[in-house]
């Protein structure tokens, strides 16, 4: 048996949509990764993405955090050197120059898209 | 004329009778010529019988002289004028009856001459010639007459002839005269008609060139448009007010060129803005091009301009020329849109988003069919409700009383009854997504307290109050849902999605904590969540 890449993979989600969290948490679940903790803020998730302590295979972003954009906790992230992928409801053309090269998903996302988004954009990066 | 042809008529009678004079007394003269041979004869003979005063041999002289057919009268005189014989034709006029001291008369046919040797005076004869006969002198006149008439009549026709020419001829001078007067007259007329034609022919242009300029001056700044033009040989610039006021250039002051204008096109649009207004000066197509301007207050504009260039017939440029529009307003509400459409895709997705989990939360959850779908309908209700709601106040935030109504009022297609629910708080408005969330939190514990809680029953009473705490970390909002006098509950034996969502996901939205309790007198949860800006819009 060929051992799931994604199995084991803690992951920080930032999501302010709380049923779209929910959801998202569910299918990780069901993928065997380890959810570390759903930020709903932009501040919370810098908090969570700075901590050195919390230990972090990858991240998945919600681009837009009710009117705020999420990319300080990107920059974060990208400064630890955590893979990280996003999710929007506003298509591609919605990321910033600077993250454009970065896996997007486009909501609303079935379990099989976040699955190949996350092998590509996470599970890769965490091979190297 | 007539007088010069006058006074010759008259010269030539006044010869005529010259010359009749003269051929009298040269007929005169003929006649006394051969009368003085008579006479000289007569005169000799006559000295004897004079001298002796004989009568009768001087009656002898006279009457062998009358023999002479040449004479009409003839006398012998005395010396002291007593005549000694007279003679005179029948029919004519005696001689003189006596002469004086110095004998008698003399003149034309008259002859008189002394006799005597010299210096003694004997006496005197008298001869007189006989006249030319009144026929011969008739017609010796008359020929003479009828040739200066002749003439003088030739020369009267001619003369008249002659002036009837100058006549004409005067005429046809005048004729000509007045001819190249008139000429000369109509030139000036149709000089000066064409002039006036010419110049009102420039008046009608000049008005109608005005009156099209006029229009074009209305049109332009009726429609806030700056015109412009460029001479592409001199590059002469020519602007107006309202395209240098487009610029940044208020008000009058000095000429402004192309470097000018170009200088304040914003500097990331310079080089297209540049290569467009070249590509349409070498091809003579349509210029159109789009650009921002930085002015030096730093202040954005947005302008278009619309041009076309104009060709010579060798096909080289020579003229440019369009209007100005300030097109930031376009922009702006362009903008605007795209960003109201970003926003309503991004609310369609998330929206969508949240659909699929309440679908899939639900059916992890459900245990039939039906429980699936009398749930996942009635969350889908509650969903749309709060959006109408937020729609009401075009997605603003709407009021946390109001969230509370809805999701109690209409509750199960039952109206609740009065006094089952007691709401009460300070006015908190939610930010979209905060009462999004919320209004479905509410309606997950509205049902259950439907299913299991203080609405299960027709006693029941729900009290839902909530405050604004001060603390050490900023404002805190608490809400309490606390149920009474519903059946006796206990904590279900799994947790459902309400659980789930009211104890996991709102509490993560909004950073705060949730306390769902089940204890003797009914349901009760106590939300504590920090006032961020998310979820609130204005206190």
């Amino acid at each position: 048996m060929i051992a799931d890449p994604l199995s084991g993979l803690r992951l920080l989600v930032v999501e302010d949509e709380a049923l779209v969290a929910m959801q998202l948490e569910d299918m990780l679940g069901e993928l065997g990764c380890v959810v570390v903790d759903v930020a709903g803020t932009v501040s919370r998730g810098v908090a969570l993405a700075a901590d050195a302590e919390v230990r972090l295979d990858g991240a998945i972003l919600d681009v837009n955090l009710g009117g705020e954009k999420v990319y300080p906790v990107a920059e974060r992230l990208a400064e630890r050197g955590v893979p990280f992928v996003f999710c929007t409801g506003y298509g591609l053309s919605g990321i910033s120059g600077e993250f454009a090269h970065v896996p997007t998903l486009a909501k609303p996302y079935d379990a099989k898209e976040l699955r190949d988004l996350l092998v590509s954009g996470l599970a890769a990066a965490r091979g190297r | 004329l007539a007088t010069i042809s006058i006074i010759a008529a008259v010269g030539l009678v006044l010869t005529g009778i010259a010359v009749a004079a003269y051929d009298e007394s040269q007929v005169a003269r003929q006649r006394l010529d051969a009368a003085s041979v008579e006479a000289g004869l007569l005169a000799e003979s006559e000295a004897g019988p004079l001298a002796a005063g004989d009568a009768v041999a001087a009656r002898q002289a006279l009457a062998a002289v009358v023999t002479y057919p040449e004479l009409e009268a003839a006398g012998v005189y005395r010396a002291d004028g007593a005549p000694l014989a007279v003679w005179s034709r029948r029919g004519t006029r005696p001689p003189p009856a006596a002469v004086g001291r110095t004998g008698p008369p003399t003149g034309p046919y008259v002859l008189a001459r002394a006799v005597g040797p010299a210096g003694r005076q004997l006496g005197w004869v008298y001869l007189r010639a006989t006249r030319e006969p009144a026929l011969r002198r008739l017609t010796r006149y008359g020929g003479i007459g009828l040739l200066i008439l002749m003439t003088a009549l030739l020369v009267g026709a001619l003369a008249s002839v002659n002036a009837a020419l100058v006549n004409a001829h005067r005429r046809l001078r005048r004729a000509m005269v007045d001819r190249s007067r008139a000429e000369a007259e109509l030139r000036n007329v149709q000089r000066r008609q064409s002039e006036e034609e010419m110049q009102s022919m420039r008046k009608r242009g000049m008005a109608a060139f005005r009156r099209y300029a006029a229009d074009m001056e209305f049109a332009l700044a009726a429609g806030q448009l700056g015109g412009w033009s460029r001479d592409l040989r001199t590059n002469r610039f020519t602007a107006s007010a309202v395209f240098r006021a487009h610029y940044g250039y208020e008000g009058g002051g000095r000429w402004l060129g192309t470097a000018d204008f170009l200088a304040r096109v914003h500097p990331e649009d310079r080089a297209d803005h540049v290569r467009a207004v070249e590509t349409a000066i070498a091809t003579g197509g349509l210029l159109e091009t789009e650009f921002r301007t930085l002015l030096p207050d730093g202040s954005v504009r947005w302008l278009m301009i619309l041009g076309r260039a104009e060709h010579d017939d060798q096909g080289q440029p020579i003229r440019m020329a369009g209007v100005s529009m300030d097109i930031s307003q376009r922009k702006r509400s362009e903008d605007r849109q795209r960003m109201l459409l970003d926003e309503l895709n991004h609310r369609v997705k998330n929206t969508l988003a949240s659909v699929q989990s309440i679908a899939l939360q639900t059916g992890r959850t459900a245990e039939t069919a039906e429980e699936f779908e009398s749930a996942f309908l009635a969350r889908i209700n509650a969903l749309a409700r709060v959006h109408d709601l937020l729609t009401k106040v075009a997605w603003e935030g709407a009021s946390l009383a109001d969230i509370i109504a809805q999701t109690l009022a209409p509750y199960d297609g039952r109206a609740l009854p009065a006094g089952r629910a007691g709401v009460s708080g300070p006015d908190v408005r939610l930010g979209p997504n905060a009462a999004v969330t919320l209004a479905m939190a509410f309606h997950e514990l509205a049902t259950n307290a439907a299913k299991y809680g203080a609405l299960s029953n027709d006693s029941g009473r729900i009290e839902i109050g909530w405050r604004i705490e001060r603390g050490a970390e900023g404002e805190l909002l608490e809400i309490n849902w606390s149920e009474a006098g519903g059946p006796p509950i206990s904590p279900p034996k799994r947790r459902g999605f309400g659980t789930q969502f009211l104890q996991r996901a709102l509490a993560r939205e909004f950073d705060g904590r949730v306390n769902l309790r089940f204890t003797a007198p009914g349901l009760n949860c106590r939300m504590r969540l920090p006032l961020s800006a998310k979820l609130r819009l204005a206190a």
